[in-house]
């Protein structure tokens, strides 16, 4: 059983996106396109300084999950969401651990990931719609997370949630075997600006 | 069989609704609070507009001082002295106190404000009006000058309005009884008001008409985008004061007269409060060095109606002459405006900033803009598809019923006025049902998938996106009412590259948080009517 995920809609809106990483902050902001990284004195304050119009460039940060795992977040998404471009995630992923992106605007949330060395796959936490490629350590992970193999029905629900968003972050945290507890928001954070554009080929 | 598509919204309801969204947004970025006055570039008032009469009583013995100060100044050859009453004060007087009655209702208001849209009134496009039955026209106010850029979140407000923003919103339109609604965070006006002077007697009879003294009264209010409150400023415009007493008394006497400005709420009207005392000048001090006066117009989210707390403000400017020796007969009062407040928890600035309450002029119409040459392109090429030729649109009609009608897809404007019905927004998890049934509807009508699959079966996107760098891009909105589950509205679904997608959904919500667009209520009095309804443009 897992634990409640933190219901990142009632916490922010519904304008986010969080990346899950087995990679150092500073190398998951490099990878996403940031040439100078720097601490950012008041943390995640840093994005109510900026108007929701402002951008590209976009304002990333990444923060330590823990002793492997990093976590980056964006709230501007107005040249789209940089976590999600197959190249960020091709680079953010690592032998067993893939590096894995949930997003949400007012007409979509969904989670996309990428194994290391494989296609990226992607889902819709409330339908479980599914894409792409999944290996059989995510769907396992996922199904042990509550989440059915196939599309949902009443017989065969997604697990209960306060938000499609909180929803997403069960499945992100499944996909990748990590966890984002309301400490980390608190904690220290690395951030940058960004205009990587999305990649041509996927 | 597929859905029937039944027009629904009763002729009172499009009536209410057509209430709440009356002019054309005109959207700008203030500069920020500016120290200096503004103001002195508008236009000249047409002279067709009624002006706002005040009458004033000033006792015999109170003329003959002042005519006795004029004579005193013209000996001197120095202008005549400044009021000797202050400015303005943080003290509001018992006798001025605006905390309204609560008696009238959440209906009534409504309908106030519908005849608002009344006085804004200007033919709309006439496919609206055969929506409606061709009984009600909607109206809206024309586009002003200056056309349309971005959205825009709302101009900082300080203790005067900035001087940008005085620029950018006191053009022609301005100059109106319903004055311009500039954005859903900005409200300006120029009245052309008469001041009516008269001598009176010991026993307070008139006696004797000593003259007449014009203006023009500025007005322009900013809702707050983190609380329930308003700020109404207000000043008379320099060089707009004229004298009609007689060759000298329009020297000596007249501009010594002083003249008290003050922003209350309107009376009898719902749970509403306004701080801060009336500002005095003499006419004279009004004409040459004005000052703009401000009060804070709130109202609390406990009278409030709905999820959000929706409660409307009615507001106005008074103008007066009270002293001991002046008695103003009949206050003039500016045309009575109306803003909105709400308590919705779900509007927020980006990472939690707090945005969770706020106030709007529910005179602007809200439109969201798409470019064509914008990261967004795919989408906004989708969306005028589907506005403009749905029916080359997917999800196909069946046979059967394509040979009855066409399809229909609102929420379209253009040069910023709306042409079709607008669209209300839905939260993922505030309207979870509505939300879901929209997913469903559009992934049958997508991928073939999802409860609603067989009914989408030969209609659906042929072929369906290739998700390694598509997705499905619906319209209307997934996040409104009008969204592939309604049983109003048509929708389109079209494969779009996955940046374009993510983009159009990251300027959505940037574009809902900015402009305020509040979430479906059906717990609303007339919600088809009192709900936000919103617009989407395609621009080049």
């Amino acid at each position: 059983m897992h634990a409640q995920p933190l219901d990142l809609t009632r916490l922010w809106g519904e304008g986010w996106a969080v990346t899950f990483a087995p990679r150092p902050p500073a190398f998951c902001l490099d990878a996403m396109g940031v040439s100078k990284a720097a601490p950012l004195p008041d943390g995640l304050a840093a994005f109510a300084r900026r108007s929701p119009f402002d951008g590209p460039p976009v304002l990333v940060a990444a923060a330590v999950l823990d002793e492997r795992w990093s976590v980056v977040v964006e709230s501007e998404a107005q040249t789209g969401w940089v976590g999600t471009h197959p190249d960020v995630l091709e680079a953010l992923a690592a032998p067993g651990a893939p590096a894995c992106t949930a997003t949400s605007d007012p007409n979509k949330v969904q989670v996309v990931f990428r194994e290391y060395g494989s296609p990226v796959g992607g889902l819709e936490p409330r339908t479980n719609r599914r894409w792409g490629h999944f290996a059989d350590r995510t769907r396992q992970s996922l199904r042990e997370a509550g989440f059915p193999d196939g599309h949902a029905t009443q017989e065969h629900p997604v697990p209960a949630a306060p938000s499609e968003g909180a929803l997403a972050l069960l499945a992100a945290q499944a996909v990748t075997g990590t966890e984002l507890r309301a400490e980390h928001l608190q904690g220290s954070w690395l951030g940058g600006l960004t205009a990587k554009p999305y990649p041509t080929t996927p | 069989m597929h859905r029937h598509r039944i027009f629904r919204i009763s002729r009172r309801a499009a009536a209410l609704a057509i209430g709440l969204t009356l002019l054309s947004p005109q959207f700008a970025v203030a500069d920020g609070p500016e120290r200096e006055r503004t103001g002195g570039s508008a236009p000249l008032l047409a002279d067709s507009l009624k002006p706002i009469k005040l009458e004033v009583g000033i006792s015999s013995a109170q003329l003959k001082k002042l005519r006795e100060r004029g004579k005193a100044a013209e000996r001197a050859g120095k202008p005549l002295p400044k009021a000797d009453v202050p400015f303005q004060t943080e003290h509001r007087s018992e006798r001025e106190s605006a905390a309204g009655r609560a008696d009238l209702t959440f209906a009534e208001a409504a309908e106030f404000i519908e005849q608002d849209a009344e006085r804004r009134k200007a033919p709309m496009n006439s496919r609206v009006d055969s929506y409606l039955g061709q009984q009600q026209t909607v109206r809206t106010a024309p586009l002003a000058e200056g056309g349309f850029t971005t959205q825009a979140t709302a101009a900082t407000i300080g203790e005067t309005p900035s001087q940008a923003l005085y620029d950018s919103c006191m053009t022609a339109d301005a100059a109106s009884d319903a004055g311009r609604v500039y954005d859903r965070f900005t409200f300006c006006q120029q009245v052309p008001i008469t001041a009516e002077y008269w001598e009176k007697d010991a026993a307070g009879n008139p006696v004797d008409h000593l003259g007449t003294t014009k203006a023009t009264l500025e007005i322009v209010a900013q809702g707050f985008e983190d609380q329930r409150t308003m700020r109404l400023f207000s000043q008379i415009k320099q060089g707009s004061v004229s004298y009609d007493w007689g060759w000298w008394d329009n020297i000596w006497t007249a501009p010594g007269v002083p003249l008290s400005l003050f922003g209350t709420c309107a009376p009898d009207q719902l749970d509403c409060g306004a701080s801060r005392s009336p500002a005095t000048l003499t006419w004279d001090n009004w004409n040459n060095n004005p000052s703009w006066a401000y009060w804070d117009i709130s109202n609390s989210a406990t009278a409030g109606y709905g999820r959000d707390k929706v409660m409307p403000s009615f507001w106005r400017v008074e103008f007066f002459t009270d002293t001991d020796e002046f008695s103003t007969d009949a206050p003039g009062t500016s045309p009575v405006q109306v803003i909105r407040c709400d308590s919705a928890a779900y509007i927020v600035g980006p990472f939690g900033a707090d945005r969770s309450h706020g106030c709007v002029f529910p005179g602007a119409t809200p439109i969201l803009r798409y470019s064509l040459s914008g990261t967004e392109a795919a989408v906004a090429q989708h969306i005028l598809g589907a506005q403009t030729r749905p029916e080359y649109t997917y999800p196909r009609l069946p046979a059967e019923e394509e040979a009855q009608r066409d399809k229909s897809i609102p929420g379209q404007a253009i040069n910023g006025q709306p042409v079709h019905y607008g669209l209300h927004r839905i939260h993922s998890t505030l309207n979870a049902t509505e939300y879901q049934a929209n997913r469903d509807h559009k992934d049958g009508a997508c991928y073939g998938t999802g409860p609603q699959a067989s009914r989408y079966a030969g209609l659906g996107l042929n072929p369906p996106p290739d998700t390694s760098t598509q997705q499905c891009d619906e319209y209307p909105f997934a996040s409104t009412l009008e969204g592939a589950a309604s049983p109003d509205w048509d929708f389109s679904v079209q494969a779009v590259p996955i940046t374009d997608n993510a983009s159009a959904g990251g300027k959505l919500i940037a574009y809902y948080n900015a402009d305020r667009i509040l979430a479906w209520d059906a717990t609303l009095p007339y919600p088809d009517g009192s709900n936000d309804r919103f617009w989407v443009e395609i621009v080049d």
